[in-house]
C-alpha cells in the first residue's frame, strides 16, 4: 500500500526522571532505511518535578516510518507518561534515489477547459 | 466540457522544494494528434519556492500532460503546478491548476503508543497465603516400612562358566623399523646475535647507600649481665684439702 511521506514538526513528551536521558528519532526517508535523524541525539534533562512536558523541534525531518528512542543515563530512572508527534503528510514526495530510476510525478492528459480552471 | 477547445499556453509555475535538480516537461497534442513534448526545462535544487517559466509562444493543445523527474537523485517535494493558458481564439488568460496531491497546511498530532499511567493508586493484593486459625495435619513424606522383607537383587554380574579371551591393550610391535624424528632443533646456517643479560652501565654515578646503621642521637640503656647480690649470705665451701688422719704410733722392738 502506498504510504505518504510525512513532514515532522516536533515531538512532545511528558516525563519524570532523576537524571539525563537522550532522545533519538529514526525515520526511513530519505534513503528508505530507518536512520537516526537527530545527530548524536537530544538530551532530555533531569525533570524538575513530576510529569514535565518537553517539546523538541524536528526541522526538515521526513519519513514514512519512524520510531523514537529514549536512552536513560546509567543511573537514571525515566518515567514516560505520554508522547505526541506533530506531522503532516506531503502530497507529492519524489525520491530520486529510489531504485531503479527514481520516482517521478506525471499527470494524465488534461483538457484545461474541462474543469479545474482557475 | 472543454476538451474540444484548443488552448494556447503562456507560462507555467511550479511550487516545490528539492535537494537535487530535476527536469520539468510538458506535452501537448498540437500540432498533430498525438501528445508530444513541447517544453522542457531544468529546475535546480533549492528550498521551497515557486519556479516559473515562459512557454513557447506557439505551444497549443487540447490536452497537456506535465511531468517532473529528479535528474540526479535527491528528494523533491511538489506542492503545486499550474499553467497560464487561454482558449483559442478569443478566450481570456487564466491559471489552470494541475492535479497535485494536496499537502495540508496544518500539522496533526499523532499520539505515541505509550500506555497511560493511572492517576490513582490501585489496590494490589500481595500473594501471601493466609495463616490458618487452627492447625492442620501434615503428613510427612516418609514411606512406610514394609512388614515383610522383600528380595533385593544385588547388581553382581554372574560369573561365566567358561573362560573368555581378554585382549590386553598392548600395541603390536611392528615388524619393520620406522623412522622417528628426534625433537632436536636444526642448527642455523648463520650465526645469530644473542644479547647477554648484562645491564648497561649508566652514564652518570648514582648514590648507593651503605648498610651502616645510624648512630642514634640519644643514649639508650644497656643492661650488663651482672648477677644481682643476694640479700643473705650463702654457704660456700672452700677448696681446702682435708687433713689426713695421724697414724697411730707403733712400738717396734729393735735389736740391740
Amino acid at each position: 500500500m502506498f504510504r505518504l511521506v510525512n513532514d515532522f514538526k516536533e515531538i512532545t513528551f511528558v516525563y519524570s526522571s532523576n537524571g539525563p536521558a537522550v532522545l533519538q528519532l529514526f525515520t526511513d526517508m530519505p534513503g528508505g532505511a530507518l536512520v537516526a535523524r537527530l545527530g548524536a541525539g537530544v538530551t532530555l534533562p533531569t525533570s524538575s518535578s513530576k510529569r514535565v512536558p518537553i517539546t523538541i523541534p524536528l526541522d526538515n525531518i521526513r519519513g514514512k516510518e519512524f520510531y523514537p528512542l529514549i536512552t536513560p543515563g546509567a543511573t537514571t530512572q525515566f518515567e514516560l507518561y505520554s508522547g505526541v508527534v506533530y506531522l503532516r503528510p506531503i502530497g507529492v514526495y519524489l525520491d530520486g534515489s529510489a531504485v531503479p530510476q527514481g520516482e517521478i510525478w506525471q499527470t494524465v492528459p488534461i483538457a484545461p477547459g474541462a474543469g479545474g480552471g482557475g | 466540457m472543454g476538451f474540444e477547445k484548443n488552448y494556447l499556453f503562456g507560462k507555467v509555475s511550479i511550487d516545490l522544494t528539492s535537494t537535487g535538480s530535476g527536469v520539468f516537461t510538458l506535452q501537448t497534442d498540437v500540432p498533430g494528434h498525438a501528445l508530444a513534448q513541447t517544453f522542457s526545462f531544468t529546475i535546480p535544487s533549492g528550498t521551497r519556492r515557486p519556479v516559473s517559466s515562459r512557454l513557447p509562444g506557439t505551444m497549443q493543445g487540447h490536452y497537456c500532460t506535465a511531468k517532473y523527474a529528479p535528474a540526479g537523485g535527491g528528494q523533491t517535494e511538489l506542492y503545486g503546478v499550474k499553467v497560464w493558458a487561454r482558449e483559442l481564439p478569443t478566450g481570456q488568460w487564466a491559471w489552470y491548476v494541475l492535479p497535485v496531491v494536496d499537502t495540508p497546511l496544518e500539522y496533526q498530532a499523532l499520539n505515541l503508543p505509550i500506555e497511560p499511567t493511572s492517576t490513582t493508586y490501585s489496590k494490589l493484593e500481595l500473594p501471601v497465603e493466609p495463616t490458618g486459625e487452627s492447625y492442620s495435619k501434615l503428613t510427612l513424606p516418609v514411606e512406610p516400612t514394609s512388614e515383610t522383607f522383600s528380595k533385593l537383587e544385588l547388581p553382581v554380574e554372574p560369573t561365566g562358566e567358561t573362560y573368555s579371551k581378554l585382549g590386553l591393550p598392548v600395541e603390536p610391535t611392528s615388524e619393520t623399523f620406522s623412522k622417528l624424528e628426534l625433537p632436536v632443533e636444526p642448527t642455523g646456517e648463520t650465526y645469530s646475535k644473542m644479547s647477554l643479560p648484562v645491564e648497561p652501565t649508566g652514564e652518570s654515578y648514582s648514590a648507593m647507600p651503605l648498610p651502616i646503621e645510624q648512630t642514634p642521637a640519644t643514649y639508650s640503656s644497656l643492661s650488663l649481665p651482672v648477677e644481682g647480690t643476694p640479700e643473705s649470705y650463702s654457704q660456700m665451701k672452700l677448696p681446702v684439702k682435708s687433713t689426713p688422719p695421724v697414724p697411730e704410733w707403733v712400738s717396734l722392738e729393735v735389736d740391740d
